[in-house]
């Protein structure tokens, strides 16, 4: 009895130490329980920061697109604006240099003579500030393309003192250009670009010298194998810029001083220009200046050697009094009044009558009825372009009589994609505006030659 | 079927009925856990089924008699072991509005994997609960046990009806009814 007593107490014990460890696993349980709860909540937490900051990160990304675009947008339109501007005043200034020359051509009155030289030189003037504004705008949208072919350095140099002697002569300067017998004749790179440098920079020693030199030398900083670098100098004994404006004078719409513009006149968009067409070739242009005693306009840029044997011949533009162009058929493709006129004008000197169409359309119509030596394609025009009848008189079943037919596109712009980008379309050749009377009978020289008119 | 409902069981079967009985329908019932039952386990409900079921064979008890005194035993248990459910309650219906979403909510913390029966509870007025069983093991009976031991613990004046909604006793309809003092 007292065993089972014992056995009983025993059993008791067991149950109350079974119950015990219950409530231990219980109670264990429930804390693992609360603290996996926790654990979640943190993660949860946590991941619900990720992705409120994943958010942010996102919207002010997007933020930052719609502002880097609605910048880049507005630099467009700028560029946009100004290039059309460009071009809606070059159309009637083309009109008014056009006439000019007539005028300059046929008048036998001294008076007129000399009023229209005046309107001639001021057009000109206006011209060239217009297309500096057209260049700066291309420069700045990033649209300037650079030429690589062959050229000779001499004839650059050449044609640039062709054109400033008479101005230097006119002021009893001395105008000199030295190139260093060390640099290659011939060179790689764009010589049309190399040219509105110079023309930039010896264009404003000119301007700003009175008395004394203006001098161009062009020497080697550098030569290796296959390219150098070209160093190039224009030094003047002009006004001088006065130390604190030598850092700006290459900004764009800085001059030495406010004063310069009423004096000398200009845009303040040269310098800044041709600084950018030096660096945008991998050149680096820079000036030393006194005042009063002269300015040294220095670049250096990297060249390509060219090679003789591969540049082209220069085209010679010759007149052929002997050739007839009266009997050239014709067809002018413009769509402005006052340039078809102009053209008219032009044309009548030669005795050529030209038909006439004011779009790209009445152009298709009329080759498709006839066939003409030549057609002169203004580019921009309503119903439609110069592009697309180009594409469409070259395309195969067009009813186009004569689909070889040689073009000559008419361009407001001088720019070297464009007239790399008509040729590319399947025209000949390419003039652009304003249309200077020897330019253009050259070249229909040059046609009628091709054909055998 | 949890562990504690075993291991209560047994340990009432030892009080009222004596070792020797609780020993004997441990071995007639040939149990797969062989009766060795913790709370913290979970069992085979079919070995209830036969504890019982030997119980009433034995003791002559009708099932659903065994089933409806466990029941009432269990709750008290319930109180002893689980104090901290009580802390807030303060009369019968009150606490048993709570056994869905409370008691039920803390037990699965424990046992995720608990399969407990559902109480669907209206409550139309303030002294009127309607609770309606729901469980595939139809122990109607021994709910009806726990919902007294439950009016036995807050000692008020409470009526429980008991309503079979279907002849196997997965859902049983109970209505209690507090008659103020």
């Amino acid at each position: 009895m007292d065993q089972l007593d014992s056995l009983k107490r025993i059993l008791q014990r067991e149950r109350a130490a079974r119950k015990a460890a219950e409530e231990v696993i219980e109670k264990k349980s429930l804390e693992l329980y609360l603290a996996n709860q926790e654990l979640m909540k943190l993660n949860e937490s946590l991941e619900e920061r990720i992705r409120e900051r994943t958010a942010e990160i996102e919207a002010s990304r997007q933020e930052l697109i719609l502002a880097k675009n609605k910048a880049e947008a507005a630099d467009r339109s700028k560029s946009e604006f100004l290039s059309n501007m460009s071009h809606e005043i070059r159309t009637p200034l083309n009109a008014v240099i056009g006439l000019t020359e007539l005028i300059v051509r046929d008048s036998q009155d001294a008076t007129a003579l000399e009023y229209a030289r005046s309107i001639q030189y001021s057009a000109e003037n206006l011209l060239v500030i217009i297309n500096e504004i057209l260049d700066f705008s291309k420069i700045e949208s990033g649209k300037l393309t650079f030429e690589r072919i062959n050229f000779p350095l001499a004839q650059v140099v050449e044609s640039l003192m062709t054109t400033y002697r008479p101005k230097a002569e006119s002021k009893n300067l001395s105008f000199r250009a030295i190139v260093d017998p060390e640099v290659p004749e011939y060179l790689m790179g764009d010589p049309v670009k190399l040219s509105q440098i110079l023309i930039n920079l010896v264009g404003n020693a000119l301007k700003f010298t009175a008395s004394g030199h203006v001098h161009l030398s062009i020497s080697l900083r550098e030569k290796a194998d296959d390219h150098t670098q070209v160093w190039i100098r224009v030094e003047d004994t002009g006004i001088g810029i006065p130390a604190d404006k030598l850092s700006r004078i290459f900004e764009s719409f800085e001059q030495a001083n406010s004063s310069t513009s009423r004096e000398f006149g200009g845009t303040g968009l040269g310098l800044a220009i041709t600084r950018r067409l030096v660096e945008l070739q991998g050149g680096k242009i820079w000036v030393e200046s006194e005042p009063g005693k002269g300015s040294c306009f220095q670049f250096v840029m990297p060249f390509d050697i060219g090679d003789k044997a591969l540049a082209n011949a220069p085209a010679a533009v010759a007149e052929h009094p002997e050739t007839d162009l009266s009997r050239m058929r014709i067809l002018l493709v413009e769509d402005l009044a006052m340039n078809q006129f102009l053209m008219k004008q032009v044309f009548r000197r030669k005795n050529i009558t030209a038909d006439i169409a004011s779009n790209g359309r009445e152009a298709l119509d009329k080759l498709r009825l006839q066939t003409y030596d030549v057609v002169l394609m203004d580019l921009h025009m309503p119903v439609m372009d110069g592009r697309e009848a180009t594409r469409i008189i070259r395309q195969p079943g067009s009813g186009i009589l004569d689909p070889e037919v040689f073009i000559i596109a008419l361009t407001a712009d001088a720019f070297q994609e464009t007239r790399r980008e008509v040729m590319e379309m399947g025209m000949n050749d390419f003039l652009s505006k304003p249309i200077r009377m020897d330019e253009l009978y050259g070249k229909l020289y040059e046609v009628a030659d091709l054909l055998n008119v | 079927m949890k562990g504690i409902v075993f291991t209560e069981f047994l340990e009432m079967v030892e009080d009222r009925f004596g070792f020797d009985i609780a020993d004997n329908i441990i071995s007639q019932s040939d149990l797969p856990s062989g009766g060795i039952y913790t709370a913290v386990g979970t069992y085979d409900h079919q070995e209830m089924v036969r504890l019982v079921v030997n119980l009433s064979a034995m003791s002559g008890i009708a099932v659903p008699d065994l089933l409806k005194a466990y029941g009432e035993h269990l709750f008290s248990r319930f109180v002893k072991g689980y104090h901290h459910f009580f802390a807030n309650a303060t009369s019968t219906l009150d606490f048993l509005a709570l056994i869905e979403n409370y008691i039920h909510v803390e037990v699965r913390k424990l046992y995720p994997d608990a399969e407990l029966p559902t109480f669907e509870t209206v409550r139309p007025a303030e002294n009127r609960l309607e609770m309606t069983y729901h469980s595939s093991r139809g122990l109607g009976d021994f709910a009806e046990g726990l919902l007294n031991g439950c009016i036995k613990h807050f000692q008020e004046n409470i009526s429980l009806h008991r309503e079979d909604i279907n002849p196997d006793r997965t859902i049983v309809k109970f209505t209690l009814i507090r008659i103020p003092d």
